[in-house]
């Protein structure tokens, strides 16, 4: 956690407080804050004895605060807490937002947020209990640009249809937690459509610069080109769908450097609601980074899988997957077959 | 010959007991199935909509089903929707959980749980029986529940709709 980001929060905070007496009534009190903590543990058993990493691993515990400061304002904070031994940072903000109401339809929302590019980062973030398997998609450990902080307007049922859309204007990858450092830098346009109920249809376009891209956190390919800024660019489109008897989500990806072709990425999950509290469910993920790219680690993934959730209490659930795994990306990832379970609670 | 015989003899008796055998059964489900419907349509609503709103707002029936599920947070003056739901004590919890969201009270709970995580909807309020739903709307401006339609006499102050 950086300095900035505290004093960003404090900011924030001050403003909203000292904004909102004058124009709206506050209304602090246990009412208007919500408090809850997200975390879990996972195991697994593999085929291959190669794999990094321990059989049985602590997840991050996820604190999540939201307040209503006022009638518009609202402010949302994650911070996730890992020991030592599986991150750099024991501490991180994942989230750190204000979010003002312009009307019934549209929003504003300024600090550190998940990029809305997708389905799954602008509904998941890093709740483990939420999440449809035990993993998030290659594509999230890869090319998609999970955080990033500035200003982002929003909208939703607009229409007959359901339009929504979303607009950020970031600071972008390069930044990492220090909001405009090298000025505005990123901008995500997404737009989609709610047209019933249970389904949702998702398109956007994610560009940024990335800046002395070897320097970089995400950077594992090549370094042929040190020192040299890269352009990147993201289309992403989702589709959602779920009722009282299944659940499904489809995700495709391309993005590029201008070091090279297109990489892309597709994602697929169908989960059938058997039981109230019982779905089994399968999933096929799919990565392929083109062999010019000079960032990211080029060759192809892929995983396919058998699962099943149990929902044991509205606040915790156990997920178990059968699932293999075949990379030419990594030495350290042999292709292997694994059974991985999941305990993960939200209080 | 035997089908010939039956319909030289008396045709009608063919086609009633043919009728009767291919078609009776289903035609007595179809039959039940509606008065079944019949019998639903006619029944008195279970659960009521109720809202602290003032007389200028305007909230249609399809406004009811995007408020209950977190699809719309606010009013439109902008301001605040705040929403109140049965807890698990409740007893239209299940109720309340299979006829607005189509499963369980828990699955209702978990729905919330995650569009608050996302940041798209307002953390909820859960309250245990209709008496703390109807006090807490009440008392609160801009804000709506679900109860049970026995407790209609109670809530003649506030917006009601049945669902």
């Amino acid at each position: 956690m950086t300095c900035y980001l505290r004093l960003l929060g404090l900011a924030l905070l001050a403003v909203a407080i000292v904004g909102s007496s004058q124009v709206y009534a506050v209304e602090l009190g246990s009412d208007n804050w919500n408090l809850n903590f997200f975390s879990y543990v996972s195991g697994r058993a593999a085929s291959s004895e190669d794999l990094d990493g321990d059989d049985i691993t602590l997840g991050e515990t996820s604190i999540f605060v939201v307040g209503r400061l006022s009638d518009r304002l609202s402010v949302l904070t994650e911070v996730t807490a890992l020991p030592k031994k599986y991150r750099q940072d024991t501490i991180k903000v994942e989230r750190l937002s204000l979010r003002f109401e312009l009307s019934e339809k549209h929003s504003l929302h300024l600090g550190k947020m998940h990029t809305p590019v997708n389905y799954w980062n602008d509904t998941f973030h890093h709740g483990r209990y939420f999440f449809p398997t035990i993993d998030r998609p290659l594509v999230f450990k890869n090319f998609i640009p999970i955080h990033d902080i500035g200003l982002r307007f929003s909208g939703n049922r607009l229409g007959k249809y359901g339009f929504f859309y979303d607009v950020v204007l970031g600071s972008g990858k390069s930044a990492g937690n220090k909001a405009f450092a090298n000025g505005l830098k990123s901008l995500t346009v997404a737009l989609g459509m709610r047209p019933i109920e249970n389904l949702e249809i998702r398109t956007s376009i994610y560009r940024d610069t990335l800046l002395d891209h070897a320097s970089q956190p995400g950077h594992s390919g090549s370094t042929n080109l040190r020192n040299t800024d890269l352009r990147y660019s993201f289309w992403s489109g989702s589709i959602h769908y779920e009722n009282s008897t299944m659940t499904a989500l489809g995700e495709v990806s391309s993005g590029s450097t201008d070091s090279a072709g297109s990489n892309h990425a597709a994602y697929l999950f169908f989960g059938w609601k058997w039981r109230s509290q019982i779905m089994p469910f399968l999933f096929a993920d799919n990565l392929s980074v083109d062999a010019q790219d000079e960032h990211f680690r080029t060759g192809t993934q892929r995983r396919f899988g058998v699962g099943l959730q149990y929902m044991i209490s509205e606040r915790s659930d156990l997920k178990i997957e059968i699932a293999t795994n075949r990379s030419n990306r990594d030495s350290n990832d042999p292709d292997h077959a694994y059974l991985r379970f999941q305990l993960s609670v939200g209080i | 010959m035997t089908r010939t015989m039956l319909i030289s003899d008396s045709s009608y008796r063919w086609v009633f007991k043919t009728v009767k055998k291919l078609l009776g059964i289903p035609l007595l489900l179809l039959l039940g199935l509606a008065q079944v419907n019949h019998i639903h349509g006619n029944q008195a609503p279970k659960l009521l909509f109720i809202a602290n709103v003032g007389s200028e707002q305007q909230v249609a029936q399809s406004d009811v089903r995007a408020i209950l599920t977190g699809a719309q947070t606010s009013w439109r003056n902008g301001r605040s929707i705040k929403v109140v739901l049965p807890g698990r004590k409740a007893k239209i919890y299940e109720q309340v959980g299979h006829e607005i969201f189509q499963e369980s009270g828990m699955m209702m709970q978990r729905h919330w749980l995650k569009l608050v995580f996302s940041g798209r909807g307002r953390a909820p309020k859960y309250a245990d029986n209709d008496i703390d739903m109807i006090k807490y709307v009440k008392n609160t401006p801009g804000a709506v529940a679900v109860i049970g339609a026995e407790n209609r006499n109670s809530v003649s102050a506030l917006l009601v709709i049945a669902l």
